[in-house]
């Protein structure tokens, strides 16, 4: 596998997918190591990190343990990132794929809606949903799906559009075959690779902006998060610091790793890859 | 008709007033943190704490009250009573004027009576036992009343009754009136600028009725959106006075160890804020005492002060907040039994159904609060999820009565028939409203009782109905009670005269003075 | 070409009127509405008021009629009254819409000055220390939530160092008039707007540096060596200039996205600017005041679309209008 030999010629990539491993890891396995749930409170507050090895990054204003509490927040992100990324791959492939194949008034159609839901400043849209349809898991997947699709849509539109005119898609066309077995069986698999590599930086984004959700107090109440734990921590900023740093550093490691990896992805599938680093 | 004085008011107001008095000062300015910014500073037109801290500097009422919650004269110099109550007599200040220098006369009561009777909810709920206000000169008004109103003088508060211009509110429509874009009161500070998100400045009323007051120059309340804005604002000393409603616990306790730093616990005499919790006592299966019983024994009310608001609050009995009048020390009180609570939900016959407990986002104490209490209520086996929403979707709630329970501080006024009992009165329960009897709880035998007590005029016979009643409600754990609150107010040591009376910042600031 | 401007122009006020009449329906559908609230922030609960209310607010006719009247109202530039604060959405939104360009306009200029050199610097050293040191940079600051550095921002140079205030947009009470006023803003103004700044520094440090060291790659510039002429000349009249193309591009994605993201910044720093006016006033379901901040955001983002058209032209003379 080329993608795998050229992530591990890179030291870079090795550390961040190690990192990554570990969060995902530890966000899958956090109901089985700690079945008491992260809003326990299990010891006296404000215990400082390194200080009781029992809880080794010290416990909240409530006692809860910190370390606890941020490998659930590991579960939610990924979770909300993973999910809203997938919605908004599949639809904005969908819709960008339609447009990008019909072309003509379908696609000016399309990409009119498109652009539209580009002007809608996003922040202030996902806030809205959020708001309207009161914070959960799944109103908050659904809003940074709906603000983060269109971008997809115009890349799978551009990729559709090249392809489209192609000779082995015209030869398909002509031979015959569906519109939709075309796009499915010849198109999409060439335009998989992009939309990988744009998946990943889509999966940092969801968890920043889950984050930002959380942190102006609109994230699930049933669920800790990292953006949650910093609003938290921010009351008691001055008195424990950490209580702030930690959660924001752990969102830092997790989409540097994801950067990290998805540029690696990148690279390694761009024809000019060695030549521009051999240089 | 015999008219007995029930306060020698001027006396004891220079008595109580000039104590902690010492050479004051004139000159000066004084910088408040203020949250959230009120949408108007109108008297009366915004119901939020914030709007009627600033606007008590601007507008006044007749009474006040000493942080033994007696009344103390305001725009009313003294006032008699007839020995039946029913008939109120105020003297008013003569030499009052408003800020564009009309002068202020019995007129302007007159006014804001009947605005206020129909604007304000409290006024509202008792105005039809009023049988109406006249001017008997320009200085002296009369209330008459149809039935005794025990409670009357805490009617008068600057909360329910402020005085507005009946030069420019005589015609009515008091919320579209064009004459709420330039507030106009008989107050010692009128509005000089209002920097949207910023600040409202205040400055020195000249031609106020006394001539030396007040003592500051200008005034800013300085708005900060949140609580850890407002600590480093304390800090870094952009601001004189903060309040603990607007801090978090942690930095009350920081804050007020800093040198040159006061504290004070007084002010809130006359609100008492008192936490507690709704519970929709009609739903099932909160219509089970037992559930609701056990509700209440599995909090540690202990913890809850120490840990959740930070050792600023008071364990509290039931309904009535130990700050009040009538406040029954007797009353059995729901203590920590997680044993006791799940016998009671087993008794109940509770299968577990999730039940919600609905919040708004109104800092973060209150957050850890409802967090605490989901996970000690999962202890003894009651299932319950967080509902967040935002201030208007939580009323909304309430208001539909499509809540299970809800977190909330409600203020006492003073005398229960003003803040507490509106809360147990069955026919208080009207859907669509907020307030009152959101629990939708219904015993004739308490409606009775309550009615007696709020209408009957011996103190010594009203302590016993409200006892009585006090019990009943605990009983039948209508609501879960989580804590009294206390909300200090810090400030810098050369600010002096700050908090005097039960109103706390909600008081005109006319003898606040600093050392320069 | 005249054409052109009237067809473009169409264009934007169909979309214009998309997002006003989303955002009128959207809003409508949270749950209460302005009269219930402020009854209750009122204290007051009686529903006969409520409903009294809700009829001076017009809130009791038929949605599509407020919808035309809402936007008859626009078309002659009106957004209403704010139910909360009695007065023209207008006014309240030009009240603090300076703050708000001043905080977004300070940032993209940072971001994209700061970004820009950093790429520059980085392609020009390519696979020395300093590049190393910037890609780093740029990785971290584009991955971290820029509340969270704000925060951080805070606590280290206005709390431990005092460098800064951190909050507000001047100091209360000082009475500074002219340049001395200025000063206190810009003062004011340096962590929000740096904080806000440097996920768009990350993200032009970035491309700035991969787009220069494709260009240095293409022939014109091989080209230009071999005339002799100096290394920094080519660099900078060659490839920075034709680097900028992306850059342009990305500017006006952000610029928009930075006006909104104000609200995360604007929170943080108590600075009274629209971003916050919006969220507030979303808790207190002020519908015209949401709309007005949900319309004028939007049209700062097709503005700045507008302006990275044309700069397209003058900087890309391959282009032709479309």
């Amino acid at each position: 596998m080329p993608i795998w030999k050229s992530l591990l010629s890179r030291p870079d990539a090795i550390l961040a997918l190690i990192l990554l491993g570990a969060v995902v890891l530890a966000g899958v396995l956090a109901p089985l190591i700690f079945p008491g749930g992260p809003w326990r409170m299990v010891a006296r507050p404000f215990i400082a990190p390194f200080t009781d090895m029992g809880h080794p990054l010290g416990t909240d204003a409530l006692g809860r343990d910190l370390a606890v509490a941020l490998i659930y927040g590991a579960r939610t992100s990924l979770e909300i990132g993973l999910v809203s990324t997938c919605a908004a791959v599949l639809f904005g492939t969908a819709i960008g794929g339609i447009a990008g194949f019909f072309g003509g008034r379908v696609d000016s159609l399309l990409m009119r809606s498109t652009e539209m839901f580009q002007t809608v400043p996003s922040f202030a849209l996902a806030i809205l949903l959020v708001a309207i349809y009161s914070p959960s898991l799944l109103s908050i997947m659904a809003a940074i799906a709906v603000v983060s699709w269109p971008p997809v849509a115009r890349l799978a539109r551009a990729e559709f559009l090249s392809m489209r005119r192609r000779e082995f898609v015209q030869a398909a066309l002509l031979s015959g075959q569906s519109n939709l077995r075309v796009a499915w069986s010849q198109i999409l698999p060439n335009v998989l690779s992009p939309l990988i590599v744009m998946a990943a930086l889509m999966i940092s984004m969801a968890i920043l902006f889950e984050s930002a959700l959380s942190f102006v107090g609109l994230g699930d109440p049933q669920v800790v998060s990292w953006g949650y734990l910093i609003s938290a921590g921010r009351g008691v900023m001055a008195r424990s610091w950490w209580l702030t740093f930690l959660p924001g550093f752990s969102i830092m490691l997790t989409i540097v790793s994801i950067s990290i990896l998805g540029d690696a992805i990148g690279d390694s599938q761009d024809p000019h890859f060695e030549r521009k680093e051999t240089e | 008709m015999r008219l007995r004085t029930v306060i020698c008011a001027v006396f004891a107001a220079t008595v109580a007033m000039a104590a902690p008095i010492s050479a004051q000062e004139r000159g000066g300015s004084l910088k408040v943190a203020l949250f959230p910014e009120p949408p108007t500073v109108v008297a009366g037109l915004s119901g939020l704490g914030s709007a009627s801290i600033v606007s008590s500097k601007i507008y006044e009422a007749l009474v006040t009250y000493d942080t033994d919650l007696n009344p103390l004269p305001w725009l009313a110099t003294s006032w008699e009573t007839s020995e039946d109550g029913l008939v109120w007599t105020f003297n008013l200040a003569e030499d009052a004027k408003w800020h564009d220098g009309t002068p202020f006369t019995a007129a302007d009561v007159v006014t804001s009576y009947q605005v206020f009777s129909v604007e304000n909810d409290r006024l509202k709920l008792i105005s039809a036992k009023i049988d109406g206000v006249e001017a008997v000169t320009e200085h002296q008004v009369r209330f008459i009343l149809k039935e005794s109103i025990p409670s009357f003088i805490y009617m008068m508060n600057y909360g329910n009754l402020p005085i507005i211009p009946a030069h420019l509110y005589a015609a009515g429509n008091f919320r579209e009136n064009p004459a709420n874009a330039t507030p106009i009161g008989t107050g010692a500070f009128k509005v000089a600028d209002w920097e949207k998100g910023s600040y409202i400045h205040l400055v020195r009323f000249e031609d106020y009725r006394d001539g030396s007051r007040p003592y500051l120059d200008d005034l800013y309340f300085v708005t900060i959106p949140d609580a850890q804005g407002v600590a480093v604002a304390f800090e870094e000393g952009s601001v004189d006075v903060a309040s603990a409603s607007n801090l978090e616990g942690f930095d009350v306790a920081r804050l007020s160890a800093m040198d040159g730093v006061e504290r004070t616990n007084h002010g809130w005499e006359m609100l008492a804020p008192h936490g507690f919790m709704w519970v929709n006592t009609q739903k099932a299966p909160l219509d089970r005492v037992e559930l609701r019983q056990a509700l209440n024994y599995a909090l540690d009310k202990d913890f809850i002060r120490d840990v959740v608001f930070n050792g600023l609050a008071t364990p509290p009995r039931g309904a009535f907040d130990s700050r009040t009048k009538f406040f029954d020390a007797g009353v059995n009180a729901y203590a920590f039994d997680p044993e006791k609570a799940r016998d009671l939900v087993a008794a109940s016959g509770y299968d577990g159904a999730v039940l919600k407990l609905s919040t708004a986002p109104v800092g973060s104490a209150w957050a850890r609060l409802a967090e605490y209490e989901v996970q000690a209520w999962k202890e003894v086996g009651i299932n319950v999820e967080l509902d967040n929403n935002d201030v208007g979707g939580y009323l909304k709630k309430l208001a539909e009565r499509s809540y299970d329970l809800g977190n909330i501080y409600l203020y006492q006024y003073g005398d229960p028939s003003v803040g507490v009992t509106r809360n147990f009165y069955s026919f208080n329960d009207v859907p669509g409203s907020p307030w009152n009897n959101v629990g939708r709880y219904v015993n004739p035998e308490l409606d009775a009782l309550l009615t007696q007590a709020d209408a009957v005029n011996d103190p010594a016979e009203r302590a016993a109905l409200y006892a009585k009643a006090q019990q009943i409600i605990a009983d039948d754990a209508v609501q879960v009670w989580t804590a009294e609150l206390q909300f200090p107010t810090l400030y810098r040591s050369r600010v002096r005269n700050l908090v005097t009376t039960a109103l706390g910042l909600s008081d005109s600031f006319a003898n606040v003075w600093v050392e320069q | 070409m005249l054409k052109t401007v009237v067809s473009e122009t169409a264009k934007r006020l169909v979309v214009i009127l998309f997002v006003v009449t989303g955002a009128f329906l959207l809003v409508r559908a949270a749950p209460g509405d302005p009269a219930a609230f402020m009854a209750g922030e009122a204290g007051s609960g009686d529903p006969a008021f409520i409903a009294h209310l809700r009829a001076q607010m017009g809130l009791d006719r038929p949605l599509p009629v407020q919808l035309g009247y809402y936007l008859r109202d626009l078309a002659a530039l009106d957004l209403g009254q704010s139910y909360r604060e009695g007065r023209p959405v207008f006014d309240m939104i030009a009240e603090r819409l300076p703050n708000t360009l001043a905080l977004a306009g300070a940032a993209f200029l940072l971001a994209l000055v700061m970004g820009t050199a950093a790429g520059f610097l980085a392609a020009i050293h390519r696979g020395r220390l300093i590049d190393r040191l910037i890609s780093i940079g740029s990785v971290l600051f584009f991955s971290s939530p820029y509340y969270w550095v704000a925060l951080m921002a805070i606590l280290l140079f206005s709390g431990k160092l005092g460098w800064f205030p951190s909050h507000g947009t001047q100091t209360i009470g000082a009475g500074y008039t002219g340049m001395r006023a200025l000063a206190d803003y810009l003062h004011h103004l340096v962590l929000p707007a740096t904080a806000s700044a440097l996920f768009s520094m990350a993200i032009y440090a970035r491309l700035v540096r991969a787009s220069m060291i494709e260009t240095a790659n293409a022939l014109f510039v091989k080209a230009a060596h071999a005339r002799g002429m100096a290394p920094v000349w080519i660099w900078l009249r060659h490839v920075l200039r034709t680097s900028l193309l992306p850059i342009t591009t990305m500017a006006g994605v952000q610029a928009g996205q930075l006006v909104a993201g104000t609200i995360l910044t604007e929170t943080v720093f108590a600075w009274p600017g629209i971003g916050r006016l919006m969220y507030e006033a979303l808790g207190a379901r002020d519908y015209n005041v949401v709309i007005g901040v949900f319309l004028v955001t939007s049209m700062i983002v097709i503005l700045s679309n507008l302006v990275v058209d044309l700069l397209y032209r003058f900087v890309d003379p391959r282009t032709r209008a479309a």
